[in-house]
């Protein structure tokens, strides 16, 4: 993997000095020092929710719901044991029926990974067959993807559910990675398009005259030349079906429990175990930050299913 | 010693996943000799190979009860597959979507009366009278007098819209029971020189004497839809006369009763409660009361479980216990509540799951789910009088727990609404109406077009013509 | 990757005629066709459950009182006359637009920040993309914690400590509505300014170089040369955005579920309402579906603009 390159462009380089001059470099100090600053006040509001959860996660039973709030406290590791082994410090109630974090998200791995393996696998196909062949309805298809984007989910939730528990889908690993498609294939099938798109055609009309097949010509050619941007959208397929909580929620049950369902399963109806729901958290999200850091370049691509190229 | 018999228990929980465990209670007799004794008085073993699917509330009830399921497929021979758990609300809207859609994937659930009204109504639940009168079904050490009338009572029903509790079927058996006090701050009260409120106008007066420096007098639910109307303010709205829906199944709640409590209560939640009132769930009030913030939460009972813990609660030792407002002629009224265990009509073998309903609700099962799980409050006579049990609640709340929460369960304490199946709109409205109040709208204006809204709905559902 | 064709092969290609290429070109067309259908079965099949899903909206079913039959197009003829729909229907619109105008305007600062050469603009640039990683369902659970009355709250507590008067946030209702935006712009603030930093970062620098050199300031710089040069950039934002916040559901119904009083009853929300814990499945449906039109015309509209704008 790439290290962690943000977004560069053309642009980012400092303007070559046009006016060379004290007051010149002495504004653009002052400037500089301005925009850290504020760049420094935003982050700070925004990574607040996280700093509370991962304090939250490290604080004990008694400091948890403190007023006024705890700050400073003695941290603890308690909650993490919990979480990640099942060793409990004390003996309260929810000790007794441990909310099986390793066990989901050993679910949401399968879950998450077998759907953007699947999704990999029929999406590639389909995208570079939309960026290569001059399929006269091809933006229709693209739209039809697109607008699983606003389809409202609890319409179809009902009529999914019978027909999960028909088939024998439901709760099963493998009803999952299906539905996880619908998400998994139009951000798949967009961004690889804009990828594919941006291959030379020649590369693909000269190995056509050497006679590789359309499916040569994909694996030979399109996939070695989009490997980051594969990696990318992997990456990002991975987080959305990660992330997701409708689809295991109503049409999973035990055996498929993801983690962030898991997550919210510390809202017990006598207290409310915030130390370890928020463990939990840092437990969900720290894999997601990482994936997403290793594929930080082609982020924008995959985010606006690419229609905007780094 | 009770560590280590605590360690055990974990292991059982474990060893429940894989549904082997040989691990038992060490203050209970041994477990084979238990069961042994338990086969010799009732065919145990008559649904062996049978197979219960279970959907369960986050609760201590579960928490406790759990760990005892091997010994459960030791006794029958009925298998139990691990249970699907979730927090209250997913709880809710995932059993809804297996009964209404007719999927029968759970066996047995939990529930409790508001909820299993339109349940019952719709044919969801199946109705457990049949197995607790058979004797080739109910083991003779069951006990059935043993559980409170008034609780199974408030559990059957006749489905006779707006009426008929207490009558009919038994829809589901109940496993605890929650009423609603005035939880207070005894040291705050007594330094400002007051008692717990009778009325709802020394109510507010009170709050308003508690608020000083960063202590506010008052934290109730806020949440819409989170149980907001269903709990203190009910009470109070029934302490005062007041009723929700009359005999006609007219909405009544803008009567002049339902006016003035729910001014005196907006008005003073707005003076001496929360500033962010309408996002405090049944939890930030707990918690928030816990830690000192606050000098009462109107709410449930049993949170004094939390509130009296040293290890968690900065208010230990300091809380007392109240009836909640009424009218100065009138007895007190405490709405009340019960988690119940109740059996899906789609059950795929409805003896099996009749077995372990009858299990799960035994003298032995919730004498555990109390003692180690803190279920409170329990719902046997049997329990609620067992030494251990006796000792924890005596010491609550200074001593007023019990006092308070055995008049309740005397006889203040009854359903606060009347049966019929469209129970979310109806309570879910009027929190909305409180929220509007508190927010500075007329009370008699809000409740109005709450009322509106709620005769419209029950019209269109078909409650009422 | 060398990919050896036998060389007479090779010559018979390069002398096909035009007949030949378009034979080649339909078959490609074939071809293609058949690539698509694999990534296709799932989405049609799905699609087809949402026509049975629009199907029930047609008729009178209730949760807890089963199908009470075929009832045409009774449903959406209601919502016309129901005030709550018309209430949440606006509020939806509300909250898009001051959601999305606050995303765009506060992302086009950031964008500006970070496209300068400052020390330590990875770090920053890392640090950006952090919330969007967030699980909704968990993101909500912890805002609404944040949120807390009292001193005890995250927030209020450092209002507190200030001295300053404490909030109710989402708990107030004149207050609530944009406390939720806050959470909508803390979670997609990043989303929009990547983008924009990416269009900024393709403007040729030359062209603000020279513009420095006529003597133009920042500002002009900016209205006259980067933000035109950006538009298609804040379109393809736009389209995201508009469709997301349109469909909004997770935060506001983990946080106030439509409250104080149906301050924040956005219109997903009072349709899950009105489907789920109020029973009435098929009138809920054609809330959602309302909600669907929505969503299509104003995504169709924008995506015509989004292709129209990067083909010029």
């Amino acid at each position: 993997m790439q290290a962690p390159v943000p977004i560069a462009g053309s642009g980012s380089r400092p303007p070559p000095s046009t006016r060379p001059g004290m007051s010149r470099k002495a504004r653009e100090r002052r400037n500089h020092a301005l925009l850290h600053i504020g760049l420094i006040i935003y982050f700070t509001v925004s990574l607040m929710p996280f700093v509370w959860t991962f304090l939250t996660s490290l604080k004990q039973s008694r400091d948890v719901a403190a007023a006024p709030l705890k700050i400073f406290f003695q941290p603890t590791l308690d909650n993490y044991r919990a979480v990640l082994f099942n060793q409990y410090s004390d003996d309260s109630a929810l000790a007794r029926v441990r909310v099986d974090i390793p066990g989901s998200f050993m679910n949401s791995l399968i879950i998450a990974g077998g759907a953007t393996l699947l999704a990999m696998l029929l999406g590639n196909i389909a995208a570079f067959a939309l960026a290569r062949y001059k399929m006269p309805e091809r933006e229709v298809y693209a739209f039809f993807f697109l607008a699983f984007r606003f389809a409202p989910v609890f319409v179809f939730i009902i009529p999914m559910f019978l027909i999960y528990q028909e088939i024998g889908l439901y709760n099963t690993h493998l009803g999952m990675i299906l539905i996880s498609q619908v998400i998994a294939i139009p951000l798949i099938v967009w961004v690889m398009r804009s990828f594919y798109e941006s291959i030379p055609p020649e590369l693909f009309d000269s190995a056509a005259l050497d006679g590789a097949t359309r499916m040569q010509m994909l694996r030979q050619i399109a996939l070695p030349l989009a490997a980051p941007g594969l990696a990318a959208t992997a990456v990002l397929a991975f987080i959305a079906c990660w992330n997701n909580f409708v689809f295991p929620f109503l049409l999973g049950a035990k055996q498929t429990q993801t983690i962030t369902l898991a997550t919210i399963t510390f809202i017990g109806y006598e207290e409310v175990a915030w130390g370890m729901m928020t463990a939990a958290a840092i437990v969900t999200i720290v894999p997601e930050l990482i994936l997403a850091m290793l594929v930080q370049k082609h982020i924008v691509r995959g985010l606006t299913y690419g229609a905007v190229k780094e | 010693m009770k560590l280590q018999n605590r360690t055990n228990r974990r292991r059982f929980v474990q060893g429940a996943a894989v549904g082997a465990a040989a691990v038992g209670a060490s203050w209970l007799p041994t477990r084979t000799d238990r069961i042994r004794a338990m086969q010799d008085s009732f065919d145990w073993k008559q649904f062996d190979g049978g197979q219960v699917r279970l959907i369960l509330n986050k609760h201590p009830y579960t928490e406790s009860l759990l760990p005892l399921v091997p010994e459960f497929e030791e006794l029958t021979g009925i298998s139990v597959p691990e249970p699907l758990i979730l927090p209250e609300a997913e709880y809710f809207q995932k059993l809804l979507l297996d009964l209404s859609t007719g999927a029968g994937e759970f066996d047995a659930f939990m529930t409790g009366p508001y909820v299993h009204w339109s349940y019952d109504s719709a044919g969801w639940t199946e109705p457990l009278e049949p197995f607790l009168a058979d004797p080739n079904m109910t083991s003779p050490e069951y006990d059935e007098a043993d559980i409170f009338k008034s609780l199974m009572d408030a559990n059957r029903w006749d489905l006779t819209l707006g009426g008929g509790t207490g009558q009919g079927s038994q829809w589901a058996i109940p496993v605890m029971v929650e009423t609603y006090v005035q939880s207070f701050r005894k040291d705050l009260y007594d330094e400002a020189g007051i008692e717990p409120a009778v009325t709802i106008e020394q109510w507010r007066e009170n709050n308003a004497a508690v608020t000083s420096g960063d202590i506010k007098g008052i934290i109730v639910r806020g949440e819409r839809g989170g149980g907001m109307t269903g709990t203190g303010f009910i009470s109070s709205f029934r302490g005062y006369g007041g009723v929700v829906l009359d005999e006609e199944l007219v909405c009544q709640i803008n009567s002049a009763e339902g006016v003035h409590v729910a001014e005196q209560y907006c008005a003073s939640v707005r003076e001496s409660g929360p500033e962010g009132w309408a996002n405090v769930t049944w939890y930030e009030g707990q918690e928030s009361f816990a830690n000192g913030s606050y000098g009462q939460y109107m709410d449930c009972d049993f949170f004094n479980a939390l509130y009296d813990d040293p290890d968690k609660s900065a208010v230990a030792g300091q809380v007392g216990f109240a009836h909640c407002p009424h009218a100065e002629d009138r007895d007190p009224f405490s709405s009340l509540w019960t988690w119940a265990l109740a059996m899906s009509s789609k059950a795929q073998d409805k003896n099996a799951a009749w077995y372990f309903l009858q299990w799960a609700t035994m003298k032995e099962q919730m004498l555990v789910a109390t003692v180690e799980g803190r279920n409170y409050n329990p719902t046997r006579a049997s329990v609620f009088d067992a030494p251990e049990v006796q000792a924890t609640m005596a010491e609550w709340a200074n001593g007023t727990y019990l006092p308070v929460v055995l008049a309740n369960l005397g006889g203040f304490a009854t359903l606060g609404w009347s049966p019929q199946p469209e129970q979310t709109f109806v309570s879910t409205r009027w929190d909305q109406a409180l929220q509007e109040i508190w927010a500075g709208d007329g009370a008699q204006t809000a409740l109005d077009s709450a009322k509106e809204d709620i005769d419209a709905h029950l019209v269109d559902t078909g409650v009422r013509s | 990757m060398a990919i050896l064709a036998p060389p007479v092969r090779r010559q018979r290609a390069m002398n096909k005629g035009k007949v030949e290429r378009d034979a080649l070109e339909t078959a490609d067309i074939r071809a293609g066709r058949l690539m698509m259908i694999p990534a296709l079965i799932i989405p049609v099949l799905l699609a087809i459950v949402f026509f049975f899903g629009f199907y029930l909206t047609l008729r009178n079913r209730r949760l807890n009182r089963g199908d009470l039959g075929f009832v045409g197009l009774e449903n959406y003829a209601r919502l016309l006359q129901d005030d709550k729909f018309w209430h949440s229907l606006s509020l939806t619109l509300k909250f898009t637009l001051t959601d999305v105008g606050l995303e765009l305007s506060l992302a086009t600062l950031m964008a500006l920040a970070l496209s300068q050469p400052l020390r330590g603009i990875r770090i920053y640039r890392a640090l950006l993309i952090i919330p969007l990683m967030t699980p909704p369902v968990v993101g909500a659970l912890v805002w609404k914690v944040l949120y807390r009355s009292g001193n005890g709250g995250f927030f209020n507590y450092f209002l507190w400590e200030a001295g300053l008067p404490m909030q109710g946030f989402i708990g107030d209702p004149s207050q609530a509505i944009f406390s939720l935006v806050a959470i909508d712009v803390w979670l997609y603030l990043p989303f929009v300014a990547i983008i924009l930093l990416a269009g900024l970062q393709t403007l040729p620098q030359e062209q603000i170089d020279a513009a420095h050199v006529d003597g133009a300031n920042g500002w002009q710089v900016f209205w006259q040369i980067q933000l035109p040069y950006m538009i298609p950039f804040y379109i393809v934002a736009l389209f995201f955005r508009v469709i997301d916040s349109l469909n909004i559901f997770d935060t506001i119904y983990g946080t106030t579920k439509g409250g104080p009083g149906d301050a924040t009853r956005v219109l997903a929300v009072n349709g899950f309402e009105t489907a789920f814990p109020f029973f009435n499945l098929s009138y809920g449906g054609a809330i959602f579906v309302a909600l669907w039109l929505l969503c299509t015309v104003a995504g169709s509209l924008l995506f015509i603009w989004v292709k129209r704008s990067q083909a010029t």
